[in-house]
């Protein structure tokens, strides 16, 4: 039980770390590297605008994912757009995804340096003791955060014009043109809102871990685990996989070694992808937003 | 009207279709029928500014639309009902209709046309709330035709309606398509089912090749020996 919750935090964030691969994969069909560095930037900024500037959190989460959102589009308008209109295969685009990551860990390092930055919990980290089991105010911030910032994507999917306009385009593009969406204009959206998910992961995450320039690396890599797991472009299939993960890892940390934590997640993900490659949580073929 | 002339365009290196001329008279349906590969998809899809002409010229209500692209083409009220219907396969019926609307802000009149085309489809009114992908062929091209009604557009472009139908719904598309005509809508239909295309068209083009062989009114092309031999299989 106390293995369970203790990995709902960190399943949380892995969920919207891997919601932010599944939503520019399904509607772009980029497996976007850079994802990762833009949790590491979003957890800078928090950790900038707290620590140096002195705000408290809530507007230091809305300004960093709205900044880091930015980047996302920054990022689609330079490289994705150009590579599109150039016809340039998959595989480029994902090659020049990973050339962002190391241009943005490259800059965050050039900012903020090489030693790793701690960053305190916004509502400190003394446990909540109930009966048998504990939990930190900080767990609960994390869960109602993460869970909060999932709704909103739903929310924006679902109701939204732009959102609904997202999700054509990623069930059937030349449709989705027929109907007079800028395809253009919907990449930026979601590149916009991955980013700004992995943002938000990145300040819920930092007080967890260090912040460092090469954070990013790890916990994308985490995340592209829990969609590939999930189903990679599901955001369902996400959500899942990422609580699944987590917790799997809280138990395998705990009745194992936490050595072995990172083998077991690689050995999950080979095993998915060997035996269901197109998700555990999937049932229909190809699911979309 | 729109007035097609002498356009040329192709894939990459291959020319599809060699200088297609022809009319389409505002109101009336006109179809352009033709074996498989003949260049129907492609030449709606230059109108549709799907894909660029290298060279004639497109010209609808007098303006050229030749260089437009899809967007702007849907703007100025041309919509196109793709070859294999292309619903939205995980939005449901209200959703995909919604999508038809996409470039419309006049809410108002929007919510009008989404009652309007509910009374044309009672079909699709009780099934509001599933998702696209479950419904039968039928009536997913009911959607698809409802969905470009969505738009309120003034001419109609539609790529096989009839294709994978049975029978019985093939004629209950033909109804609605006699019907859009009825309500004054210009329409481009592009059929392999010549028999019946042509017998709701009022001007009908045959293209082989890429090349337009043959026009005259739907029901000349009907008892025409040629299309009979080629296209009518009598
Ligand atoms: N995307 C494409 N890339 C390359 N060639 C294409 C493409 N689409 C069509 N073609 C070619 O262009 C020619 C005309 O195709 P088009 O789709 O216009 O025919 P069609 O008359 O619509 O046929 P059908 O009745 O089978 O739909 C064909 O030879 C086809 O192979
Ligand atoms: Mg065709």
């Amino acid at each position: 039980m106390q293995y369970f919750l203790n990995g709902l935090p960190i399943g949380a964030i892995y969920a919207v770390v891997a919601l932010s691969y599944s939503l520019i994969y399904t509607s772009s069909g980029v497996l976007n590297w850079s994802q990762g560095d833009m949790v590491m930037l979003g957890a800078y900024i928090g950790f900038t605008l707290t620590q140096v500037f002195h705000w408290s959190f809530t507007p230091a989460l809305l300004a960093s994912m709205v900044v880091v959102g930015l980047v996302g589009v920054i990022v689609q308008r330079l490289i994705l757009k150009p590579l599109r209109e150039r016809k340039a295969p998959p595989i480029n685009v994902v090659i020049a995804t990973l050339g962002v990551a190391i241009i943005t860990r490259n800059i965050a390092l050039a900012i903020w340096g090489p030693d790793a930055q701690v960053f305190p919990s916004p509502v400190g980290d003394k446990p909540l003791q109930l009966s048998m089991i504990s939990v930190t105010h900080q767990d609960i911030l994390v869960v109602c955060v993460g869970i909060l910032v999932m709704a909103i994507l739903q929310y924006f999917l679902k109701y939204t014009k732009e959102g609904k306009a997202l999700r054509a385009v990623a069930q059937d593009r030349r449709a989705a043109v027929l109907m007079g969406v800028d395809t253009q204009k919907s990449d930026a959206v979601a590149f916009a809102a991955s980013a700004a998910l992995g943002a938000s992961a990145g300040i819920l995450v930092a007080p967890i871990f260090f912040v460092t320039f090469n954070m990013g690396a790890g916990i994308g890599l985490k995340g592209f685990v829990a969609a590939v797991i999930g189903g990679l472009g599901s955001i369902p299939g996400s959500i899942a996989g990422g609580f699944f993960l987590g917790t799997l890892e809280s138990l395998a940390g705990g009745q194992i070694s936490s050595g072995y934590r990172d083998a077991i997640t690689f050995a999950l993900l080979i095993l998915v992808l060997w035996l269901k490659p197109s998700g555990l949580f999937i049932t229909k073929s190809r699911q979309k937003v | 009207m729109l007035q097609v002339e002498a356009i040329k365009a192709g894939y990459g290196t291959t020319q599809v279709l060699n200088g297609v001329t022809f009319v389409v008279e505002t109101g009336k349906i006109t179809t352009l029928i033709g074996a498989n590969g003949a260049g129907k998809t492609t030449t709606l899809n230059c109108i549709a500014g799907v894909l660029q002409t290298t060279g004639g010229r497109i010209t609808w209500q007098g303006r050229e639309i030749s260089s437009l692209s899809a967007r702007e083409i849907v703007r100025i009220g041309i919509a196109m009902i793709p070859e294999g219907r292309h619903v939205f396969p995980q939005m449901t019926v209200r959703e995909n209709l919604e999508m038809g609307a996409y470039v419309r802000s006049d809410t108002m009149q929007i919510k009008r046309d989404f009652e309007w085309v509910l009374t044309l489809f009672p079909k699709l009114k009780t099934r509001l709330t599933q998702m696209a992908g479950t419904l039968s062929g039928g009536e997913q091209q009911m959607l698809a035709v409802g969905r470009a009604l969505m738009l309120n557009p003034e001419l109609l472009l539609m790529d096989e309606p009839s294709m994978g139908l049975a029978p019985i719904v093939v004629q209950e598309v033909f109804e609605v398509i006699k019907e859009i005509e009825r309500m004054g809508k210009t329409i481009l239909l592009v059929e392999q089912n010549a028999a019946l295309a042509l017998s709701i068209a009022h001007t009908a083009y045959v293209i082989e090749l890429g090349n337009i062989v043959l026009s005259g009114s739907g029901q000349s092309l009907l008892t025409n020996r040629e299309v009979e031999k080629a296209y009518l299989g009598l």
